[in-house]
């Protein structure tokens, strides 16, 4: 009986582990397709760039004929959004960018902290306000932001951005404050006996202990923040951004024609910066594990 | 007198610690709370716009009882040629491809690099990339490639085929939303991937190299450890897809511009941002509380759903 059931089991593993395995390099055949795509397109992306817009049209798998670096300074003429050259537009990325970093810097590591060393009237029930906040999806809130912005003087500001930005309570404070509760607290705890206050305990005990993970968040939001059309598009009309520029370039184009390269050299410009911090950073942002923490 | 003082004494310090130590953690966290209900009061203040009107000039609202919400209503009208019914396929879709498509495909790919397929890292970077580039840049590069006068039309004519090629391109009705989708198709799963992949790496290596003791085949390995272990990640970022789907039309817009709804490539979410870039916040507002009402139900009980199927959160 016994040996009837170990048959059964054996043949089914078998045919199973056959499908699997078909599956399975199948899905890694697609998987290889997918990686070799993103490659394609930005080597693409680059020849093209170098390219007279005659040569473009001909044929846009060749090498280019001549290599036209003129499209670069070409590009510095052409990129223009609502009277915003390219620096400007850059100018109002790096902004942008200085924004985000700075509230991701202090107020997420700040709720986090206090949510997890400390004890305080009203804990629970904001830790459960923030769970219920996230779990009840709202949607189409933006023309509320948009009014309330308008109301309070801080749309289509910097003001604006660096308030409306500086939340911290949410996934980034539950994902400090787990942070914060695994630390040892011997040293703060020595700290403590030879007379130092609570600020100093943070900032010298916990807060540089965080910047390993603080590092990832804020790289992630750096190029997020550079990446990010929606945000300028919709709350910062007058600072646009060098994505809203791009966009621009490419809606321009769409419209009434011109230069592809040229558009090209503008996205190569885009890209360059995100993909040198990408090559930097991408094994600590591959190895942050925080992210499965999500539950 | 002096032993009263002396047991009160440490009372009073230990006091003292508490206190300090409880004023400090309210200093620290005062301003992420008034934030977060500062929030709060900003998604309330929908459902009090929904009901009011709003000029460009002047902010002040007029009440106008269920006005915004006949005005969404008649968007539905199908007697007009682009009318929103469209718009709600086009997101039904978004969420088919979205959990039935990138969903399963990201968490396949995850699993193959967990399981350290060959050439799994330099995969795992590549495969990361769409979720570093901007979305500007990766909608530029498929347009171009996919236009009349792209790389597309060229590969169609050395195949022979060029006739077969949309003759106004792809970027016109009906060929739009199916151009998108396959953008989609083939930058959604990046995210998730990631997300899975954190998860995969939390599961201690003890429950794997137990199973492979026990004889267990990969796909045992798969589907009784490994995908029950990560089921709580799997359910929460599913639910967060589900629900943002709802606003999902940021690649319409950037892709189609202002033309997306007449060529076909409307979405509810594109809708809304519409109706709010046009400072009808009112109409902006109506709509989205009639999705929210919608919405959060159908994303509540999906995420309860899954939970129920999903094992416990502690391993």
């Amino acid at each position: 009986m016994r040996t009837i059931r170990k048959d059964r089991i054996k043949t089914s593993v078998t045919v199973g582990s056959v499908s699997w395995e078909f599956f399975k390099w199948l899905t890694y055949a697609v998987m290889i397709l997918a990686a070799l795509s993103f490659v394609f397109i930005f080597l693409w992306l680059a020849i093209n760039a170098l390219k007279t817009g005659s040569d473009y049209a001909a044929n846009s798998f060749t090498l280019p004929a001549t290599w036209d670096w003129q499209n670069f300074k070409l590009v510095i003429d052409q990129m223009n959004y609502r009277n915003h050259n390219l620096f400007q537009l850059l100018g109002n990325s790096l902004i942008y960018i200085l924004i985000v970093t700075f509230n991701a810097m202090i107020w997420p590591q700040f709720a986090g902290y206090a949510l997890a060393r400390f004890e305080f009237p009203g804990k629970k029930i904001i830790e459960s306000a923030v769970y219920v906040a996230m779990i009840i999806p709202i949607i189409g809130a933006t023309s509320s932001v948009m009014q309330m912005r308008m109301a309070l003087g801080l749309y289509d500001n910097w003001l604006g951005t660096l308030i409306f930005g500086s939340g911290g309570l949410g996934m980034g404070s539950i994902l400090y404050a787990t942070l914060y509760r695994g630390m040892p607290s011997a040293f703060a705890e020595a700290a403590y006996i030879d007379g130092a206050g609570e600020w100093r305990v943070f900032l010298n005990i916990y807060y540089p202990q965080s910047v390993p993970m603080m590092l990832i968040f804020i790289v992630q939001g750096v190029i997020a923040a550079w990446n990010d059309y929606m945000g300028p598009y919709m709350m910062l009309p007058s600072h646009p951004t060098i994505a809203l520029g791009l966009q621009e370039m490419q809606a321009r184009f769409v419209h009434f024609g011109g230069d592809q390269p040229i558009m090209f050299a503008g996205t190569v410009i885009v890209l360059i910066p995100v993909l040198v911090i990408y090559t930097i950073f991408a094994d600590k942002i591959m190895g942050n594990t925080a992210f499965g923490s999500l539950k | 007198m002096s032993l009263f003082m002396s047991k009160k004494r440490p009372l009073t310090g230990m006091e003292r610690i508490r206190r300090r130590r409880t004023l400090f953690a309210m200093l620290l966290i005062a301003w992420p709370v008034f934030m977060f209900v500062f929030a709060q009061v900003v998604n309330m203040n929908m459902f009090y716009m929904a009901f009011h009107s709003y000029s460009r000039v002047d902010l002040d609202p007029q009440f106008v009882g269920w006005d915004n919400f006949e005005g969404v209503f008649k968007m539905f009208d199908q007697a007009k040629v682009v009318n929103e019914w469209q718009a709600v396929k086009n997101s039904v879709e978004v969420g088919f491809v979205t959990l039935c498509i990138n969903a399963p495909v990201s968490l396949l790919f995850a699993y193959l690099i967990f399981s350290k397929v060959p050439g799994y890292k330099p995969l795992r970077a590549l495969l990361y990339l769409p979720c570093v580039t901007s979305a500007v840049v990766l909608v530029l590069i498929f347009r171009n490639f996919f236009d009349y006068d792209g790389a597309l039309h060229m590969i169609y004519q050395v195949l022979g085929v060029g006739d077969k090629f949309p003759a106004n391109g792809w970027f016109v009705q009906p060929y739009a939303w199916t151009a998108i989708q396959i953008f989609n198709i083939w930058t959604g799963f990046s995210q998730n991937m990631m997300f899975f992949l954190s998860s995969m790496n939390r599961v201690s290596d003890d429950f794997v190299e137990a199973a492979k003791l026990d004889g267990a085949t990969e796909p045992q390995i798969f589907f009784k450890i490994v995908l029950p272990l990560i089921s709580p990640t799997v359910v929460t970022m599913l639910t967060i897809a589900l629900a943002s789907v709802f606003g999902w039309g940021q690649q319409s817009l950037l892709f189609m511009d202002s033309m997306a709804a007449s060529e076909g490539a409307g979405a509810i979410g594109l809708t809304m941002l519409n109706l709010a870039k046009s400072y009808n916040f009112g109409p902006a507002s109506a709509y989205g509380v009639m999705l929210t009402l919608i919405g959060a139900p159908i994303t509540l009980c999906f995420r309860a759903l899954g939970r129920k199927f999903s094992v416990s959160e502690e391993y």
